[in-house]
């Protein structure tokens, strides 16, 4: 039986705070999930050398 | 590009996901034992009709090229559409896409829809993307899922990192790949689509709606009142914040919270609209709310109250905490909030639990409604909606408490049960071909 590996936890903003759980690691769906703000991405994106900064295409 | 399809003659049952969707497969079997479930029935349904993998070219904002890998698992269509989500994260794969379309296979079937179980996804972390390169990798994407996806076929939704945004971009590229005078005509080839393109007004609140109507329906079923009655909801986003919205205008009161950040109390009432402007101004947050009082997050599930609302993630109410909630009565507007042992627990004190596939289906309800709108070429008013979100909602929440009168049974195998059923009788009055 194959063990599936899915879980947002790691990729969530509050994975070192959320009080919600101590089981960090099957979690699929959650209502507090939040990934990075885009405005952070901009400013991740100036920083990586590989990237260059994304235009500002939103509709 | 590959596209793999499995082989339905498979006698080999595909691996589900563990923890939460072993609950799933557990209630699907104790579900499917109960009404006797036809045994080539019961080998269709433990098993997906197609799996389809893409590996697809993107050009990033620097030039390079990057292959991004996106599935779409398509458990069952005998009642209608595949229909669920589609997620952007780094641990999607297969498995996790099987458990879930089989998973929306059930919901669809219990909420009367005609529409069968399906998801997906692309694995990557939107984190790291441009709003340009996720534009372009939805839409490459959409473009090597091709067929495979259709209005009358597959329609996909938002889900953990895609939203309405994501769908606009699924339904322009979709239907640009038509032909000219059809291309109008696709526009519910997605659900969860904005507001002005050919979104439900409304949407946003339909799953917290529904929870409201559940616990409304369970009341006047037990002739109690909820005006003054206390709740509590863990989870303050879309589905709590809208929950207890309903209840509040009902004349329930919200006595605690809990969310990412911590827990609150007041034994007198959190007014509803004051916490969500607070958490408006407070990166989210209910922490710091000044009409509350702190809560120890340990002892949230053991506050007084008459119903509680776990909204917010999976395995919450677990052996532990079962034997100290208060509550008469539990409304799950997440998915999979009670794990096995907890219901036990629950059931034989007496506590009554609304199942999440249940309980939190007027999301799915709501996706329904746009791609009927869309479908007959009209514009519901929120009115409309709310009024045939009672309607169905009130049929689905009646089929399951009498079956589960009926037959001496829990909400939630009786939820299964008429899922399942449902399935049976489409197979057995088609038969299977040839």
């Amino acid at each position: 039986m194959k063990s599936n590996a899915f879980n947002i936890c790691p990729a969530c903003i509050y994975r070192d705070t959320c009080v919600l759980t101590t089981q960090k690691s099957q979690v699929w769906s959650c209502s507090e999930y939040d990934e990075l703000a885009p405005e952070t991405r901009v400013e991740l994106a100036h920083l990586s050398a590989k990237k260059v900064q994304p235009e500002l295409a939103m509709a | 590009m590959t596209t793999i399809t499995a082989k339905v003659n498979n006698n080999k049952k595909k691996a589900a996901l563990k923890g939460m969707m072993d609950n799933v497969m557990e209630q699907f079997n104790s579900a499917a034992d109960h009404i006797e479930l036809h045994p080539n029935i019961r080998k269709i349904l433990s098993i997906t009709n197609n799996e389809i993998v893409v590996h697809f070219p993107v050009k990033m904002d620097n030039g390079e090229v990057e292959i991004f890998t996106g599935y779409r698992v398509q458990h069952n269509n005998a009642l209608g559409p595949y229909k669920g989500g589609l997620r952007y994260h780094p641990t999607v794969d297969i498995d996790a896409a099987r458990a879930l379309a089989m998973w929306m296979t059930w919901k669809s079937s219990l909420a009367g829809l005609p529409y069968g179980g399906g998801k997906g996804g692309i694995q990557l972390d939107p984190s790291k993307y441009s709003q340009g390169e996720l534009e372009r990798i939805t839409r490459r994407f959409t473009f090597a899922l091709a067929d495979n996806i259709g209005p009358e076929h597959d329609i996909p939704a938002p889900d953990v990192n895609t939203n309405s945004q994501t769908m606009a971009w699924i339904a322009d590229t979709y239907m640009s790949t038509r032909p000219p005078a059809e291309r109008t005509a696709n526009q519910h080839v997605v659900t969860g689509k904005p507001d002005g393109s050919g979104g439900l007004e409304g949407r946003d609140r339909a799953t917290g709606y529904g929870v409201f109507l559940n616990i409304k329906f369970w009341a006047d079923r037990n002739k109690v009142s909820l005006k003054n009655k206390k709740f509590i909801v863990q989870g303050f986003g879309n589905v709590g914040y809208w929950a207890s919205h309903f209840l509040e205008k009902e004349g329930a009161k919200l006595v605690a919270v809990q969310d990412a950040f911590g827990s609150i109390r007041n034994t007198n009432g959190i007014k509803v609209e004051d916490l969500f402007n607070y958490t408006k101004v407070n990166n989210g947050s209910i922490a710091g709310f000044p009409e509350a009082f702190n809560l120890d997050n340990e002892k949230f599930f053991a506050s007084e109250c008459d119903i509680c609302i776990p909204a917010a993630l999976g395995n919450q109410i677990t052996k532990d905490n079962a034997p100290k909630i208060k509550a008469r009565l539990i409304a799950e507007g997440a998915n999979g909030p009670t794990n096995v042992e907890a219901e036990k627990i629950l059931l034989e004190r007496g506590i009554t639990i609304i199942p999440d596939i249940l309980c939190n289906s007027g999301g799915v309800v709501g996706s329904y409604f746009e791609w009927l709108q869309n479908r007959n070429g009209e514009l519901w008013q929120l009115d409309d909606v709310i009024a045939k979100l009672d309607k169905k909602m009130k049929e689905s929440f009646d089929k399951v408490y009498e079956y589960a009168e009926r037959e001496g049974m829990d909400l939630r195998t009786a939820a299964f049960c008429i899922a399942i059923k449902r399935i049976e009788k489409a197979y057995i009055q088609r038969g299977i071909f040839p």
